[in-house]
């Protein structure tokens, strides 16, 4: 195959040299040492990939996860030319609504209409209080409306959308009401897509792949991933998500928040949500709090918590399983939980201090202060009051009874039925329970049935 | 899809025998994955991934220059978007994702050549846009030891289009000529010659020797007429 030679090289000699390529790519430097120059062009064309042009892998994957979960039989034919154009009316009408968004009028920003998930639903009423809201515009890769149309068919607006968006046209865009969850499916799969090319490319084309991904509906995991992954921070540089950095803001507790509003069973960097302005933290909705205050740190779980205003607490701890209530409040430090057992409101205290386990009921009962844990006690319906005391292991009720003002002491044990009371105060060391007993009126004590003799 | 459609019941890889004893990198690994990838197994889809990306990225460079990473993004989501409809083995995969993507390339051009004026591009879509080819610098980055990939294909490059792209198909992408043929939508034997001549300019320019800079720098624009 030697074609160092004054004559062109031959037609077999070229078309072996073409089939030949990839092997000799394979090939070491020194077993190229003896092939002619051209075979080693072509050697080193055809050369192994490098990570570099793998760095789309992990997120290309994903991409062909998520599409199975959601079989999708569409064709392009014929649509090819529109998606570019649809691109530009996506990423003009971008820059317009943020240009709105940032002179302080109305918000607009940017969706494509093909999002869907349980996120979007349940972000919808409450986010909107906080986040800006937003408008949609033509979805750039409206090609797909046979995909669109079931996957969005939980919301008359969006499937509105996905039908008027076939139409490729910029009045297209129906002006829909959109969310931050919205623009938090297009980071997803913003981020997917950069991830895909191994490159972040500037907005719009940030913004026409978010609807080619967000054909199919992402399945968690997809969705974790890419708010894991780097890339996010270099996505959130494009205009389109200003308003999100602006919402949460700063970049890093973007993934976050957006894990939050897409529902997500984890937070990507749970340490990162304290960062996360009360008032938005607030405005999350409930159960999607609620599933991940389990999963964080101590630290940031104490700070949240201890950030939410009363409404939101109560609803909060009031929405946790009885498991996942345990783990929160045996996880809070001490002067969290003490914060957080003042700022509950009543109902709630009673329906918190029913639904943890003993001992984290221990555990908060016996980390409070005084004053916090006379309230809480006093908060309680006798019945559940009945239900704590009698969880308390017998140093935590001796703690708890000879910490509380003894007013307080007998007004709690006078609402419960003489036998429990009897019960409970036998669990008692001697010398805690005569100082006990000393501060009750003689109405209560005489009706005790003790085991020591006064 | 033309392909799609085309490439049922039709065995995909025609004169493939003309490729017998050629190495093929991953080439016995890959024989069952687009099976396995269309029964939804994501490793099967890894390694054709794995095998398909760096030559499609070489090969959209050739055609779009810094747009490539993007064109090869898009092509990857339509091909895992339309997957379950493809038929044929691994040769033919690697011909049907090069179409997806030669299509979307010219898309793309076709796009920059002719934007309607009302719609003004984007500054940041211009910017990527001052030549249809790859700047010498882009391809050149990443050197290997004696030659590196982005040397080589900076060189192939210097071809007309027609040449460049039966060469890129064939030697890189690892498409036999009636594949190659049906990607670019011409007989095989057209490509056969067209990839002859292109070996036959680059065998001389090595002759006379190393290729200068300039002749990499001074690179003709690719135009929309040169793909046709």
């Amino acid at each position: 195959m030697n074609t160092r030679q004054t004559t062109p090289i031959s037609r077999k000699a070229a078309e072996q040299l073409l089939d030949g390529a990839a092997g000799l790519a394979l090939q070491g430097p020194e077993d190229l040492r003896g092939q002619d120059p051209l075979a080693c062009v072509l050697a080193a064309a055809a050369a192994p990939g490098r990570d570099s042009e793998l760095a789309g892998e992990d997120m290309a994957v994903a991409a062909f996860e998520a599409s199975h979960l959601v079989p999708v039989a569409t064709s392009r034919r014929g649509q090819m030319l529109k998606s570019p154009i649809s691109r530009i009316l996506t990423g003009k009408i971008l820059a317009a609504s943020l240009a709105v968004f940032a002179t302080g009028g109305v918000a607009l920003a940017a969706s494509t209409g093909t999002f869907s998930g349980s996120g979007s639903v349940q972000g919808d009423a409450s986010v909107s209080a906080t986040a800006p809201a937003v408008t949609d515009t033509a979805d750039p890769f409206a090609d797909t409306p046979t995909a669109a149309a079931p996957v969005v068919s939980a919301s008359a607006a969006a499937s509105a959308s996905a039908s008027a968006s076939a139409s490729d046209t910029a009045s297209a865009a129906a002006n829909l009401p959109q969310t931050a969850t919205g623009l938090c499916q297009a980071l997803v799969s913003a981020v997917m897509s950069a991830a895909n090319g191994a490159g972040v490319q500037a907005s719009g084309s940030a913004s026409a792949s978010a609807g080619a991904t967000g054909t199919p509906v992402l399945s968690v995991s997809v969705e974790e991933q890419a708010l894991s992954s780097g890339l996010v921070l270099q996505v959130l540089n494009g205009s389109e998500f200003a308003s999100l950095t602006a919402t949460a803001q700063s970049s890093g507790a973007v993934p976050d928040y957006c894990a939050l509003l897409l529902n997500l069973p984890q937070l990507p960097q749970p340490g990162e949500l304290a960062k996360l302005p009360a008032s938005v933290l607030s405005a999350v909705p409930t159960s999607a709090l609620s599933q991940v205050l389990p999963t964080l740190p101590s630290s940031t779980l104490s700070s949240v918590l201890t950030e939410l205003p009363t409404s939101n607490l109560s609803a909060v701890l009031t929405a946790l399983p009885s498991s996942g209530l345990s783990s929160v409040l045996t996880n809070l430090s001490s002067s969290a939980t003490n914060q957080v057992m003042t700022n509950t409101s009543a109902s709630a205290t009673n329906q918190v201090m029913t639904n943890a386990s003993v001992s984290a009921t221990n555990q908060v009962m016996t980390e409070v202060s005084p004053a916090t844990a006379g309230t809480v006690l006093s908060e309680l319906p006798s019945s559940t009051l009945g239900q704590v005391l009698s969880e308390l292991s017998p140093s935590a009720l001796a703690q708890v009874l000879t910490e509380l003002p003894k007013s307080t002491v007998s007004q709690l044990l006078s609402e419960l039925p003489t036998s429990l009371v009897s019960q409970l105060l036998n669990q008692l060391p001697r010398s805690i329970l005569s100082g006990i007993l000393s501060g009750l009126p003689a109405s209560l004590t005489g009706q005790l049935n003790l085991n020591l003799t006064l | 899809m033309w392909w799609v459609k085309r490439a049922a019941g039709v065995s995909v890889r025609r004169g493939g025998s003309e490729l017998a004893g050629a190495v093929r990198p991953g080439g016995a690994d890959l024989a069952g994955a687009v099976g396995r990838a269309q029964d939804g197994d994501p490793e099967a889809f890894r390694a054709l991934y794995r095998d398909t990306q760096p030559r499609l990225l070489r090969y959209l460079h050739t055609l779009v220059g810094g747009d490539a990473e993007d064109i090869a993004s898009e092509t990857w989501l339509q091909v895992t978007r339309d997957l379950a409809g493809f038929s044929g083995d691994h040769d033919g995969f690697r011909g049907w994702v090069a179409t997806i993507a030669r299509h979307r390339a010219l898309d793309h051009l076709r796009y920059h050549a002719r934007r309607p004026p009302a719609l003004p591009v984007p500054a940041e879509d211009l910017e990527a846009y001052p030549s249809g080819r790859p700047a010498a610098d882009d391809t050149a980055e990443g050197a290997l030891e004696a030659l590196s990939t982005g040397a080589a294909l900076a060189l192939i490059a210097t071809l007309p289009a027609d040449q460049a792209e039966a060469v890129l198909l064939r030697a890189v992408l690892g498409l036999d000529a009636a594949t190659a043929a049906r990607v670019l939508g011409k007989r095989p034997g057209a490509v056969r010659t067209a990839a002859y001549r292109g070996l036959r300019t680059l065998a001389t320019r090595l002759q006379s020797g190393p290729a200068p800079p300039a002749a990499v720098t001074s690179v003709r624009e690719l135009t929309l007429k040169d793909m046709r």
